[in-house]
């Protein structure tokens, strides 16, 4: 204990101060954990044994969008970051599974993993690029960064240029065993990615997040490190895009870069967050379960589904603008992030911090 | 000069042709309480800008407890013990009031880990709420608040960082006369605790009720500074008055701001 006391032997030791009784969530959340707790057993214990082919590979596509929409949203929805151009780490995640696990011979869970690293550590050196722009620029910024990942790997030797590659670590695999593999595989990482979204945003680094997400000079007065904190979650929300698109180029079979790279994902994103709602773990997780079922009931009809996935968000937008789980929140928190104080008796004076 | 906590020399800063710092230079000792007064736009707030480290000077240095900070980013200030509050309140919406305070008192300082462990950050916020009366509100969302309630969560943030070094910019305006002792009393009583407060204030009387010495700006240079009421008297700073609020200074009406600490408003 070098503390103030060796420097300032003459301050009195103050009354420590008392610590409130803090409560985070209630019965509601523990009865939503429950019932979430179960779908996922339901999903990895039963569905499997209960759905097509199919449908297994169309719900590792749900798993890869509850991944984008919750990476995105800590993004923009905790980070104040507005990116459009997310679909970069998209496309980084799905080349690098397959040259990993191909050209490396990684196994491919460990691919899809180290996909995730490869997205982290090109997303370091590009925030210190994007990071000088602001607001609309930064949007603008990020999408240009994306159309330059593009072009560039489709001029790199061995990536396929314009028809792109196919994986091939899964030749003489058994389908049903493979496609089983991906599946567990892939629910397993969208659980670990909502959960680590969900512990970070509840620790005192997510308090931080938010602080800079509400007021970002405010958050520096207080002493939180506002570049760092940004830079945290722009490759932490990168590395999930890239796991994300390693999920897709392994469910997939493949990647061409017109579609890996497709702005497309990003604008799955922005629908998933704003209208499950924006700033809440839960709400990804809801958008991201509407925009799959509206991709699969109007997968049919042609172009009609952009028109109707346009008027579902424009509708949302208009009547909750936080989103559908902004109805709900506020009575019910299934990831309880805030802090609920109960009043306790007056306690000491103040305790200025002399002799630092 | 080793007794002084805060010494500012030779700030000057400008934006295009408007000068807002104009050698600048005053120091500010632990414990003592400095007013800063002068008219709209004499760059009151630009100073504690420059000295909470939320703009970069042009020149001139920023000195604290014998280091040079100059360079310093905001939150690296703050982990210093330098807290500001904002004219303007600047609450974070989408937290409670308690999670506001929260933020301050678990960040700032707590990387050397000179205050303890991150630990007793809850009862550090609990107690900046209970000492500036915002426990009632602990749990409602900042964003839904009175005006005056935010402008309070600014001091009770500013203190769950248990700073060294305060700078408040007009925590006492809109106030009512009961409220207003109470701020005084917050003030005198985190002074005599041995924290340096910078208050820049248009109420003269709560502000002369607490400092020790007064700084007076007009366009950006320091035109009188020394004891409070040499400099409400001195020509220059009633001339950049235009005399209108030295008349209200020079004959005080008797107001609750002069009612002794301890008693009850």
């Amino acid at each position: 204990m070098s503390g103030p006391a060796a420097v300032a032997p003459s301050t009195p030791p103050a009354t420590p101060p008392t610590a409130p009784t803090v409560t985070r969530g209630g019965r509601g959340s523990w009865v939503g954990g429950g019932a979430m707790l179960l779908v996922v057993v339901l999903l990895a214990a039963v569905v499997p044994y209960a759905v097509t082919l199919g449908a297994l590979s169309s719900l590792v596509m749900l798993f890869a969008l509850v991944i984008l929409g919750t990476t995105w949203n800590l993004l923009a929805g905790y980070g104040g970051m507005v990116s459009v151009g997310q679909q970069a780490y998209v496309g980084v995640g799905g080349y690098a599974l397959i040259q990993l696990a191909d050209a490396v011979g990684a196994p491919p869970w460990a691919a899809v993993l180290a996909a995730g690293l490869v997205g982290a550590a090109i997303a370091l050196p590009t925030s210190y690029l994007v990071f000088r722009l602001a607001g609309g620029y930064f949007a603008i910024g990020t999408w240009v960064v994306a159309e330059v990942f593009r072009l560039v790997t489709m001029q790199i030797d061995g990536l396929g240029g314009g028809t792109g590659l196919s994986l091939s670590a899964f030749r003489g695999t058994d389908r049903v065993e493979r496609v089983a593999f991906v599946y567990w595989f892939a629910l397993a990482l969208m659980v670990a990615v909502v959960l680590g979204t969900y512990l970070l945003m509840r620790s005192r680094v997510g308090l931080g997040l938010t602080a800079i997400r509400d007021d970002r000079v405010a958050a520096s007065s207080l002493g939180v490190a506002v570049d760092r904190g940004r830079r945290l979650v722009y490759v932490a929300g990168s590395a999930g895009a890239a796991l994300a698109g390693a999920l897709i180029a392994l469910s997939t079979l493949g990647v061409t870069p017109g579609s890996i790279y497709s702005v497309n994902w990003t604008a799955a994103m922005i629908f998933i967050v704003v209208v499950g709602g924006i700033g809440t773990i839960e709400g990804p997780i809801v958008g991201a379960v509407l925009y799959w079922v509206l991709q699969q009931a109007l997968a049919p009809l042609g172009t009609w589904y952009l028109v109707v996935l346009g008027a579902v968000a424009v509708a949302v937008v208009l009547l909750a603008p936080r989103g559908l789980w902004g109805l709900a929140a506020g009575r019910y928190q299934l990831f309880p992030t805030t802090h609920h104080v109960r009043p306790l008796a007056a306690s000491a004076t103040v305790a200025p911090r002399t002799g630092r | 000069m080793s007794d002084s906590l805060l010494r500012v020399t030779g700030v000057a800063k400008r934006f295009g042709p408007v000068v807002t710092a104009r050698d600048v230079s005053f120091e500010v000792a632990a414990g003592e309480a400095l007013g800063l007064v002068g008219p709209n736009g004499a760059g009151k707030t630009t100073l504690l800008d420059i000295v909470g480290g939320t703009q970069r000077a042009d020149a001139g240095t920023v000195v604290l407890d014998g280091r040079d900070i100059t360079r310093l980013g905001a939150a690296a200030r703050a982990d210093r013990g330098i807290a500001r509050s904002y004219q303007v309140p600047r609450p974070f919406g989408g937290l409670t009031v308690y999670e506001n305070v929260l933020v301050g008192a678990s960040f700032a300082g707590q990387r050397h880990a000179r205050t303890g462990p991150a630990d007793d950050a809850g009862a550090q916020a609990w107690h900046a709420l209970e000492v500036t009366g915002m426990t009632e509100v602990a749990n409602t969302p900042s964003g839904s608040l009175r005006l005056l309630d935010r402008k309070r969560l600014e001091v009770a943030r500013a203190l769950a960082t248990r700073p060294r070094l305060l700078l408040l910019d007009e925590i006492a305006g809109g106030l009512t006369d009961r409220e207003l002792p109470q701020v005084v009393r917050l003030v005198r009583s985190l002074r005599d605790d041995g924290v340096a407060v910078v208050w820049i204030e248009h109420v003269l009387h709560a502000l002369l009720d607490v400092v020790d010495r007064l700084m007076c700006l007009a366009a950006g240079e320091v035109i009188a500074q020394g004891d409070p009421h040499d400099v409400i008297r001195s020509p220059e700073v009633i001339e950049v008055y235009l005399g209108s609020t030295v008349d209200a200074v020079t004959d005080p009406a008797p107001d609750p701001a002069t009612t002794p600490p301890g008693e009850t408003a």
